[in-house]
């Protein structure tokens, strides 16, 4: 039997499928692949398949580098804090007062509103067992939501897609940069990204070119199914060849499935969605004034995204600089200003399109710093620290408790975490996202309600 | 140790005499001996030589392969050019698995297009930039762990920059649009030095007179499976094919930029960037 199948668009292939089409020996593999995954998602209703345009969306907000989270959301009344902060500690008429013993760096007046508003929660003391103070390993530890002494393959989002996402559009994901997180890896890979929306397209010198482009990128048959692929012809023996290296059984075991069918699958995703999206970025206007900085303009395009319609759940954005090892004050005034301000501008165009009942925003940090400042003005790698979520529907204040910055109460002069990061995205993934969190979280984590 | 001349240095003074043990082993060992106990552990060769096939084959290899490269090592006393002359030339390195199942890295992709176009490699800012903007930042990975590398080189962002660079590289035209990206340092920067530096930069493009014979120019079939062999060293799928030979029976008379938007095309293929 052979079905010919035209692919207009990756999506009506997939939604063809879904209403049950047969499926031919002609179809790749990953797409057989991801048709599989969806019939077994059709067996559990608790998953949704495809995403909608009401649904819920998080967008995950990085805060590159370890933020000092003390000096974030200040113990200002602590006699502990300005003891081991001599230099860089605020003092109370330097913060914005949430109570009597904690307040805002005073860069966070964007916050600030946010909070009053009942807009954010701040979640105290966020870390995990056994904390690594490498940046690249404990970034990869939030990545991943790992323990500590264990590797993970894919990240968490990515395993979100796997879990709860198979046949959803490619534009699932969104990533502002131009390369994909560590979060995103995933088994079945997922996701769009792109950092100038000018750029994210096929460069091209006329219509001939361009048909041509997409003739040679819509070709989607696996090299495995390729009768005239020379890799194929097993039995040839290669001309060069010196013979085997022996001891080996004929054959070996694939590792994975064929790059070239991933990069296949790749190419159409990059070039449906970079139509869509240069659409969406030129048709779509802001209605909020955003700080010109790499997370500003970042929230921006993701704003146009959710106003444009994109079928996104996940966007990604990211703002680094925040290894403060020396003269941490100005920098992370200014990097704390720009965030505060970004995420007030994303907030008020949210509104003005009435989406905001549908966004909610997480910010995560790879660790927060020592408690103790350091000889030259700023704080080393250290533990836990706060994570923010913002939305209308958050259960506004702080959340947990402020970690003890008694000298007895730390561990190797870093606080102790008394929120597992885990529970945060246990939360927002059974309470926002509507997913169950223990196959994509590896166990069952208590989910921290957020909303 | 002295770096330059790769030998340890004997310091009399503070040199300890004593026993020592070592993985088990004591003796009164000097440098060279610690070095050797560590080369004649069974994991060395395992370690060494499981880095070189995943380095050239794109792969961690199975316990099996590991084993048996290990045993060529060892039995070619840990001399390199031996075993990797074996292992160039064992059926294994031509498995299905291994042939055009690995992606290029940008410097792979940026430095194997120029020579497969014997083309000159475009000026350092360019070949900076361009390497940067497809992920590889040279001598600044992101972490201590270096680049992830295989697929994770590919994302819809650098797909698209890849096929954008072809343009530049086998025209020689200037990447206008990487100039106005790369030119942004994080955290919002201006780059104005980098943009007078790229409005002074000349770019080769390629010379297909070195590429394809005269022949080959007047016989589309001919030029079709010459670039395919020099490009991909395998040919295209049918359907590919078939778009190539549109593209060419579009135009009324095949003028030399024509040839060479096909080839920029080829370059943008998924097929391209596996080697």
């Amino acid at each position: 039997m052979k079905n010919e199948i035209t692919l207009q668009t990756r999506r009506e292939f997939l939604r063809r499928t879904v209403l049950g089409s047969a499926l031919s020996w002609t179809v790749p593999v990953f797409l057989a692949d991801t048709f599989s995954a969806l019939q077994a998602q059709a067996a559990d209703s608790a998953t949704q398949t495809i995403t909608g345009k009401d649904d819920t969306i998080l967008v995950v907000l990085q805060m590159a580098g370890g933020n000092d989270g003390i000096n974030t959301v200040v113990p200002y009344s602590n006699d502990f804090y300005h003891k081991a902060r001599p230099q860089i500690g605020l003092k109370a008429d330097n913060v914005l007062k949430l109570n009597d013993d904690i307040g805002f760096n005073s860069a966070l007046k964007g916050f600030k509103e946010l909070y009053d508003g009942g807009e954010l929660s701040v979640i105290q003391g966020v870390g995990y067992p056994n904390p690594n103070r490498s940046h690249f390993r404990s970034t990869e530890i939030w990545q991943t939501a790992s323990d500590s002494d264990r590797i993970e393959k894919y990240g968490w989002v990515g395993r979100y897609f796997d879990n709860a996402c198979a046949g959803a559009d490619p534009a699932v994901g969104v990533t502002i940069g131009s390369q994909l997180p560590e979060s995103f890896f995933a088994k079945h890979p997922k996701g769009i990204c792109f950092s100038n929306p000018q750029n994210y397209r096929f460069m091209s010198n006329g219509q001939a070119t361009e048909d041509s482009y997409k003739k040679l990128n819509e070709v989607e048959m696996s090299g495995d199914m390729h009768a005239d692929s020379p890799q194929d012809d097993s039995s040839g023996d290669m001309l060069n060849s010196g013979g085997s290296i022996g001891m080996l059984p004929a054959g070996m075991p694939m590792t994975g499935g064929k790059a070239v069918d991933f990069i296949s699958r790749t190419a159409l995703d990059a070039q449906h969605s970079s139509d869509e999206i240069r659409g969406i970025a030129a048709r779509v206007q802001n209605q909020a004034t955003y700080p010109g900085s790499l997370l500003g303009n970042s929230l921006k395009m993701v704003a146009k995204l959710i106003g444009g319609g994109l079928p996104t759940r996940i966007y990604y954005v990211s703002q680094g600089g925040y290894d403060t090892h020396t003269n941490q004050v100005n920098t992370q005034t200014r990097l704390l200003g720009d965030l505060g301000d970004s995420m007030k501008a994303f907030v008020e165009d949210m509104k003005a399109q009435g989406n905001m009942g549908r966004v909610l925003v997480m910010t995560f940090s790879e660790f927060g710093r020592r408690v103790s400042e350091n000889a030259n003005g700023g704080t080393d790698h250290g533990a836990a620290a706060p994570m923010f979520i913002v939305g209308n529907k958050v259960k506004a204040g702080l959340l947990g408790k402020y970690p003890s910055l008694a000298p007895q109460d730390l561990y190797q002069g870093d606080v102790k975490y008394n929120v597992d990061f885990r529970s945060v995205y246990a939360g927002v993934l059974e309470t926002w996202l509507k997913t169950k969190s223990a196959p994509i979280l590896g166990k069952k984590f208590e989910p921290l309600q957020v909303v | 140790m002295n770096p330059e001349q790769q030998q340890f240095m004997f310091r009399p003074r503070i040199h300890d005499d004593g026993d020592k043990t070592f993985l088990g082993r004591t003796g009164n060992f000097d440098g060279d001996d610690v070095i050797q106990i560590i080369v004649s552990q069974p994991q060395a060769a395992r370690f060494i030589t499981g880095k070189l096939w995943n380095y050239f084959a794109g792969q961690v290899p199975s316990s099996e392969l590991n084993g048996a490269l290990a045993d060529v090592f060892r039995a070619n006393g840990n001399n390199f050019k031996p075993f990797l002359h074996t292992m160039f030339r064992s059926q294994e390195f031509y498995g299905s698995d291994i042939i055009r199942n690995q992606v290029k890295s940008p410097l792979q992709w940026l430095i194997g297009s120029v020579r497969m176009l014997e083309c000159d490699l475009p000026p350092t800012i360019v070949s900076w930039g361009m390497t940067r903007q497809l992920g590889q930042d040279l001598f600044a990975p992101p972490n201590v762990k270096g680049w992830d590398g295989g697929v994770t080189w590919i994302t819809t962002n650098t797909l698209l920059t890849r096929y954008n660079d072809a343009q530049s590289l086998v025209e020689g035209t200037l990447p206008q649009l990487a100039a106005a990206d790369f030119a942004k340092k994080p955290g919002g920067g201006g780059g104005g030095k980098i943009e007078k530096a790229m409005q002074r930069v000349r770019m080769g493009g390629v010379k297909l007179d070195k590429i394809l014979t005269r022949e080959e120019r007047a016989d589309k079939d001919a030029m079709v499976a010459s670039l395919q062999n020099r490009l991909f060293q395998t040919t295209l799928k049918k359907d590919q094919q078939q778009a190539l030979h549109d593209f060419l029976d579009s135009k009324t008379k095949l003028n030399d930029a024509d040839i060479i938007t096909a080839i920029r095309l080829m370059m943008s293929t998924p097929d391209y960037q596996v080697t």
